[in-house]
């Protein structure tokens, strides 16, 4: 749900303004418990609901043997406009990408991103399986259900083949993901950790090859987050044992929960689904961003309730300077974070002062 | 070594004398440094603003096209098919493309024209940043971190700050647009920050641009941003080899040079015009120099008997014509600037022509164009010191010390043979073709005149003014004028050298622009035949079949006829020419035809105008193809019409064949033959509320007389500028004869004196200088129209049908010519007696003693 | 101070390109400080000779030696410099510079000659000193009077120190009283320097002053003392 926001910031205005304008408004479909996923279906795009994402993060080892996190975001998203204009430069469907990489030896981390309409079969997300193009920027699935992404930024470009080792993790109610106290504030929500990562990044004018782990988001909703919500801090962790634990809580202005959950999975694939209860998220060491002046958590706990027991997730940042702050997106910190015995992503929202809707 | 010392030392005795002149004849000097003053200051001024113009076009069109390496755009204003945009995008060569529409349009309230644009703002901010609008409520510049330049509401306008005051809107109010027949109403969002001052554009969302006004499925210009590792020209190759004919590779600076070039032609008429004012300026510096060389011939041969050698004389009379030279370029060039400044500010960057519209940039003044100016100006007045300062030098000193001023000439007989040569020359060069566009034999040839007349006068004045010897004289005065002039032939062609030049450009500027009017007046009457005309005559207004049917129906109208005018592109260099629907000859229509074909040829044909035919080289019963339709569509020519509306060429095409080939049966003019002609003005303002309410906004109706009077008047400020011309050449006329005449009557003091000796009063003397002028004037006048005549039919049959691609037919305003020959003449005249008042002034019997 | 005499005429010859024969053989030696006049009727080439002897005509035959440099072949450069150097002039009409003045108007020579303008300016205030006028010397040509316009013709005549002075009928346009003072003024100034003169004139009394008077007819010149 942080990425629903990240998208509905930048066509605020455009939502705002189209408005009053148009009568005919598009009807997006409640997302409803006791929804069936059915693959390669559903790896696809669900045009009908107002934002989507598919959300790869990981660490990547370079052949020296140098750590690298990166992340490669597609979002799609249905603004509010008019349905009945003909125009094929009508924008149906806004289609966004986001990539980082982040580099410990610099300790910097470096993205760009790509934004347009969709049409023309230049800008595009198929309804079918994983197959979304903006511009020069690529996301598939293979037949042999590998998939592939390929993003070329300023100054780096990642070419990646992620090759799932588990079955989708399906988050909430087999899915149905809630967000808020309110039924219709859900996501469909699933998660491919354990990808095993096989490719080249281009970084610092050279070109590496890398192997690495990764974890796949896929999300698609039409509600946005309850009102109190100001920002969110969410992990997605893979474990060296093959393991996965998913954790999130949406925070208000005091800075409490507003509303949690989570999924963790076993190596044997056993499935523990957690409710608001079950998560605390405990900030350890604060930095600082010379850049903003936001304040982030970079070091934090999750401390979440297994089985009845309470086990605790020391998050060590892989560097501090992990901040995102682009044309399209809010100012936030997303970046790769290692646990005893795993690694992952660690995203913290709503620190650079309050996100206005 | 005493060469060298003696320059240094006679640079002295130089300044003395320069000095002394100076003081004794100073409006001789001041004449010839403001003849070239004037010359200068017209070729600066025209200079400057076409400088300064052709930069505002440059800076608005780079302006618009952003920093794109390459623009596709449409052929037609119908514009290409929308699938060009994938298909160009996934070249090789090309790293991203924004797809754009273009319109002209009309604001709902004021009535004022804007250029509305459709941008895609994703694709637009990597190629055209200058288009993105800036939220009013924000505050916040586009490249804002908050995105503020991608959130594009789908129903909002941004103005620039020219379209913002044409519009009167305010941000945050709805404003109608009024654009392609259709008009619909936007919210004003925010403003254009990267649109230059003086540029009215309006940019709206591309989706709401191709829904609201009916561009559906076409767009009308990609902005291309290359691949990095591809080149200029191979991106170029590319996209040529996959262009369909309706569209066309335009790149921003292409636009800069077809649009320059369409004023070129008026602009380098100008220019060349004020030079040859120049030129006129460097023959006052001849006349006013050797003049001056004849009344000091006795000191030139007293300072030589004392030692100052050739080469040092003649290198110091060349240094008299640099410092004239200098001072009269420098004046020219403040002159200029000034004028420049004067006439940007009121007539506008386009001299009247109507080529631009816009504000003016700032005069555009570079250290090249004033030093190339100034050393212009230095040049003319240094050659027109050289061969009297050649003379001087070559004078035998023993005999020029004796002889009296003048005297040594008088001896010459005036030759006629180079001045024949000369004609001769110009009569070749006026066959052959224009140079680039344009018509530099043309001008060649006006020199070769001008240089011919000013040789035959000599001849000239002894032929006219020798039969008038044997007429009962019952004047002294007259009959001594008359000899003084048949005896120094060559002294009057020297003094009527400027008289001639000015006389001859003057009379041929007067003809040929009477001859430019009368033929476009005429051409205006053969043309509008119908009572009443509808249109804005831009595509903003549009009537579909439907409407055409119940305007059609409505009472008072006997016949009426549609139209459309569209822009189509022959050729990528140039600029598009205009393609016109409409019947071809009926009773609302007409052409006025100069050539038509006499075959029967089948396939669709076409009337072009006599610019098209002369710019594409194309005759009747010619094949061309034109590009409608995906593939192109080949016609032939059927017939040339005269045109002196439309410089770029236009085409006309039969409705039928228009419909049958496109399946577009808008129309956005219309023609009205009245039931009631006589009623005209009550029946225009029935109509146009009828018409008004059928289209659903109102349309513009003129009648036939009110149309004649608007072009005339178009006509008449694009012109304003030669008439100041005009205006120019005269006062140069006027300088010449003044300072031939001061010069002169300084050279005569003791001939004076001698005639006081021998009983001649100071009013026989006076009269006798009226008469020598009033002769000489006649003369000149006689050699300047002359030569007018003849410069006027090269203007009107080489110059411009070169340069502007268009024919007319003499017409000599006789009226104007008469009274400028009459002004001449009493100017001759009262000049004269003006000098010999000063000269009958100083003492008459002293000077006999003295030599000088 | 000069090479040999001022002026030598070797067998000149002069023919006019209408044919006519103006004068053959006439051969003239003038030595420093030597003053000779010579007359004769209008147009019998009096003049010509004098242009000749200054190098502004060339004879058809025979040799013009000025201050010992032979004109014969010489350039129109190197003639005009010979001239501006050796010859002074003096002439019927004065021929002063109207605009300059006479200080201006008596330097001309010797700046043309290449003297530095202050001593050039100082000598031509000693000479107008001398002729009688060093108190006008700034003023300006159109105050002055004929007779006092032939004083300063012959203070610029001598300005440059010239090895002679070549004098056309200098009181031709005077009257007869300002006549005589001109004479005599010219005469003695010239008398002071070295320098040699040729008066040519219609004047007997002028003539007379001269230390030979030649007379000059169709048939050549002869010496009237003889």
């Amino acid at each position: 749900m942080y990425r629903i926001t990240a998208v509905v910031m930048f066509l605020g205005l455009f939502l705002s303004a189209a408005t009053w304008a148009y009568s005919s408004q598009p009807i997006y479909p409640e997302v409803t418990s006791g929804e069936e996923f059915a693959f390669p279906r559903d790896h696809g795009s669900h045009d009908a609901f107002r934002t989507e994402w598919w959300y790869f993060t990981g660490w990547l080892e370079t052949a020296d043997g140098d750590p690298l996190g990166f992340q490669i975001t597609f979002f799609r998203s249905r603004p509010e406009m008019a349905t009945d204009n003909p125009s094929k430069f009508a924008p149906q469907q806004i289609i966004f990408a986001h990539a980082a990489l982040s580099d410990p030896q610099t300790g910097k981390l470096i993205h760009d991103q790509r934004i347009g309409r969709a049409g023309f079969e230049i800008i595009e997300a198929s309804q079918k399986d994983a197959d979304v193009s903006l511009l020069d920027w690529q996301l598939t699935r293979t037949a042999t259900g590998v998939f592939a992404s390929k993003v070329t930024g300023q100054d780096f470009a990642l070419d990646l083949k992620m090759e799932p080792s588990q079955i989708p993790m399906l988050n909430g109610e087999n899915g149905y993901s809630r967000k808020g106290p309110k039924p219709s504030q859900a996501s469909y929500y699933y998660s491919v950790p354990q990808l095993k990562v096989g490719g080249s990044v281009i970084h610092g004018g050279k070109k590496l090859a890398v192997t690495g782990r990764a974890w796949l988001d896929r999300e698609w909703s039409s509600d946005v987050l309850p009102e109190n919500a100001v920002g969110w801090d969410w992990t997605g962790l893979n474990f060296d044992d093959g393991s996965a634990l998913m954790a999130f809580q949406v925070r208000g202005a005091d800075g409490d929960a507003v509303y949690a959950g989570g999924s963790f999975r076993s190596a044997e694939g056993k499935q523990i689904i957690l409710s608001p209860d079950d998560i605390q998220f405990k900030p350890r060491r604060i930095w600082t961003s010379p850049e903003t002046g936001a304040d982030y958590p970079v070091e934090a706990e999750f401390v979440v309730r297994l089985d009845g027991e309470w086990v605790r997730y020391h998050l060590e940042p892989m560097f501090d300077a992990q901040e995102l702050s682009g044309a399209f997106t809010p100012t936030y910190w997303e970046g790769a974070v290692s646990t005893s015995g795993g690694r992952g992503y660690l995203e913290m929202t709503g620190y650079a002062g309050k996100i206005a809707l | 070594m005493t060469s060298v010392k003696q320059n240094v030392q006679s640079g002295l005795i130089w300044r003395w004398l320069f000095i002394g002149q100076l003081r004794a004849f100073p409006f001789r000097y001041i004449f010839a440094a403001l003849s070239i003053a004037i010359g200068i200051a017209l070729g600066f001024s025209v200079h400057l603003i076409n400088a300064s113009a052709s930069d505002a076009f440059g800076d608005a069109v780079r302006n618009l096209s952003g920093s794109s390496d390459a623009q596709v755009a449409g052929a037609t204003n119908l514009g290409f098919d929308e699938q060009l945009y994938p298909r160009i995008y996934r070249l090789a060569e090309v790293a991203d493309v924004s797809p754009v529409i273009e319109m002209s349009a009309i604001f709902g309230g004021t009535g004022e024209r804007v250029k509305l644009i459709g941008i895609d703002p994703f694709r637009a901010a990597a190629i055209t940043p200058t288009l993105l609008g800036r939220q009013e409520n924000s505050g916040e510049q586009s490249a804002g971190r908050t995105g503020g330049q991608t959130a594009f509401p789908i129903n909002a306008v941004h103005l620039s700050d020219a379209a913002f005051t044409l519009s009167k809107a305010k941000a945050g109010e709805l404003l109608k647009i009024r654009a392609n027949g259709a008009t619909h109403e936007f919210q004003v969002a925010g403003d254009l920050p990267g649109i230059e001052a003086g540029q009215a554009v309006a940019v709206i969302d591309i989706a709401a641009a191709q829904w609201r006004f009916d561009r559906l499925g076409v767009l009308d210009r990609l902005d291309i941003k290359r691949a990095e590792n591809s080149t200029q020209s191979s991106l170029a190759r590319a996209l040529e080899k996959m262009l369909p004919s309706d569209a066309r590779l335009s790149g921003a600076e292409n636009e800069i040079k077809k649009r320059t070039s369409l004023s070129r032609a008026y602009r380098v008429n100008l220019e060349m015009l004020a030079l040859v004012a120049l030129v006129t300026g460097g023959f006052l510096v001849y006349s006013a120099q050797s003049l001056s060389a004849q009344t000091r011939q006795q000191q030139f041969a007293l300072l030589r008997i004392l030692g100052l050698q050739k080469n040092s004389l003649q290198r110091q009379l060349l240094l008299e014509g640099l410092a004239l030279g200098l001072v009269g370029s420098v004046l020219g060039i403040i002159l200029g600037y000034m004028s420049a400044y004067l006439i940007l500010t009121i007539v506008g960057s386009d001299l009247g022509g109507g080529y631009f519209s816009g504000t003016p940039g700032p005069i555009d003044v570079t250290i090249t164009a004033v030093f190339v100016f100034l050393g212009l100006g230095i040049l003319t007045a240094m050659s027109g010191s050289f061969s009297p300062g050649r003379r001087a030098a070559r004078l035998h000193p023993a005999q020029a010390i004796k002889a009296s001023t003048g005297s040594l000439q008088n001896t010459e007989h005036p030759a006629w043979l180079p001045g024949i040569l000369l004609l001769l020359i110009a009569g070749f060069l006026v066959w052959l073709p224009a140079i680039d566009g344009l018509p530099i034999f043309g001008y060649l040839a006006v020199a070769a005149v001008l240089a011919g007349a000013i040789w035959l006068t000599p001849w000239l004045a002894r032929t006219l003014l020798t039969p008038l010897t044997g007429i009962v004289r019952r004047s002294v005065a007259f009959d001594l004028a008359l000899h003084h002039i048949l005896r120094s032939p060559a002294q009057a062609a020297a003094a009527l050298g400027g008289i001639v030049a000015s006389v001859g450009l003057m009379i041929a500027m007067v003809i040929m622009v009477s001859s430019f009017r009368t033929s476009v007046d005429n051409w205006l009457e053969s043309i509008l035949s119908a009572d009443l005309y509808v249109s804005g005559g831009f595509v903003e207004t549009s009537f579909d079949p439907d409407q055409q049917k119940q305007i059609s129906q409505l009472p008072g109208i006997a016949v009426v006829e549609f139209s459309k005018t569209m822009n189509v592109s022959l050729d990528p260099r140039r600029p598009p020419v205009n393609l016109i629907i409409r019947p071809v000859q009926s009773s609302n229509y007409r052409l006025s035809l100069i050539d038509t074909t006499k075959q029967d040829i089948a396939g669709i044909p076409i009337w072009i105008s006599e610019p098209a035919a002369r710019i594409y080289d194309l005759q009747v019963d010619q094949n061309i193809r034109l590009p409608i339709g995906a593939r192109g569509t080949s016609v032939y020519v059927a017939g040339i019409w005269s045109d002196y509306a439309r410089q770029q060429g236009a085409l006309v095409m039969e409705s039928e064949d228009y419909d049958k080939l496109t399946g577009d049966f808008e129309r956005s003019e219309l023609a009205i033959s009245l039931q009631d002609p006589e009623n005209v003005d009550a029946e225009t303002e029935r109509l146009k509320r009828q018409i008004g309410n059928i289209a659903g906004s109102d349309p513009e109706i003129s009648n036939a007389a009110g149309i004649r009077n608007i072009a005339l008047q178009l006509f008449d400020r694009s012109f304003a500028i030669t008439y100041g011309l005009e205006a120019v050449a005269i006062l140069i006329g006027m300088v010449g004869v003044g300072a031939t005449f001061a010069a002169q009557v300084g050279t005569r003091i003791k001939e004076f004196g001698m005639l006081r000796h021998i009983g001649f009063g100071r009013r026989k003397i006076i009269a006798m200088l009226a008469y020598e002028g009033m002769l000489l004037g006649l003369v000149g006048l006689a050699a300047g129209v002359a030569s007018g005549l003849a410069i006027s039919q090269i203007l009107v049959h080489v110059i411009n049908p070169q340069s502007f691609n268009l024919t007319m037919n003499t017409s000599i305003p006789y009226i104007v010519l008469l009274g400028i020959s009459a002004a001449l003449l009493v100017t001759s005249g009262l000049t004269a007696i003006f000098a010999g008042r000063r000269a009958a002034a100083t003492n008459a019997l002293r000077a006999v003693k003295e030599d000088w | 101070m000069q090479n040999g005499h001022p002026l030598i005429l070797e067998s000149l010859s002069k023919i006019l390109p209408n044919g006519r024969e103006l004068f053959t053989d006439i051969n003239l030696t003038l030595s420093n400080g030597e003053f000779i006049s010579i007359q004769g009727e209008s147009g019998i080439g009096k003049s010509t000779l004098l242009n000749l002897a200054a190098g502004l005509d060339m004879p058809t035959r025979g040799e013009v030696i000025v201050a010992g440099q032979s004109l014969t072949g010489l350039s129109e450069t190197k003639l005009t410099d010979v001239r501006g150097r050796s010859i002074g002039f003096v002439f019927q009409a004065f021929h002063v510079l109207p605009f300059l003045n006479l200080i201006q108007n008596v330097s001309l020579p010797a700046i043309l000659t290449g003297d530095r303008r202050d001593l050039a300016l100082q000598k031509a205030a000693d000479l107008l000193h001398e002729v009688g006028l060093g108190d006008r010397a700034y003023s300006l040509v159109s105050e002055l009077s004929g007779g006092e316009l032939q004083r300063v013709a012959i203070a610029r005549a001598l300005v440059h120190s010239p090895a002679l002075i070549l004098a056309d009928e200098p009181t031709g346009n005077l009257d007869p009283s300002t006549s005589s003072e001109v004479m005599d003024l010219l005469t003695q100034t010239v008398k002071s320097t070295d320098a040699a003169m040729i008066l040519v004139t219609h004047s007997a009394i002028d003539a007379a002053s001269a230390d030979r008077q030649l007379m000059m007819t169709a048939t050549g010149i002869q010496d009237l003392d003889d």
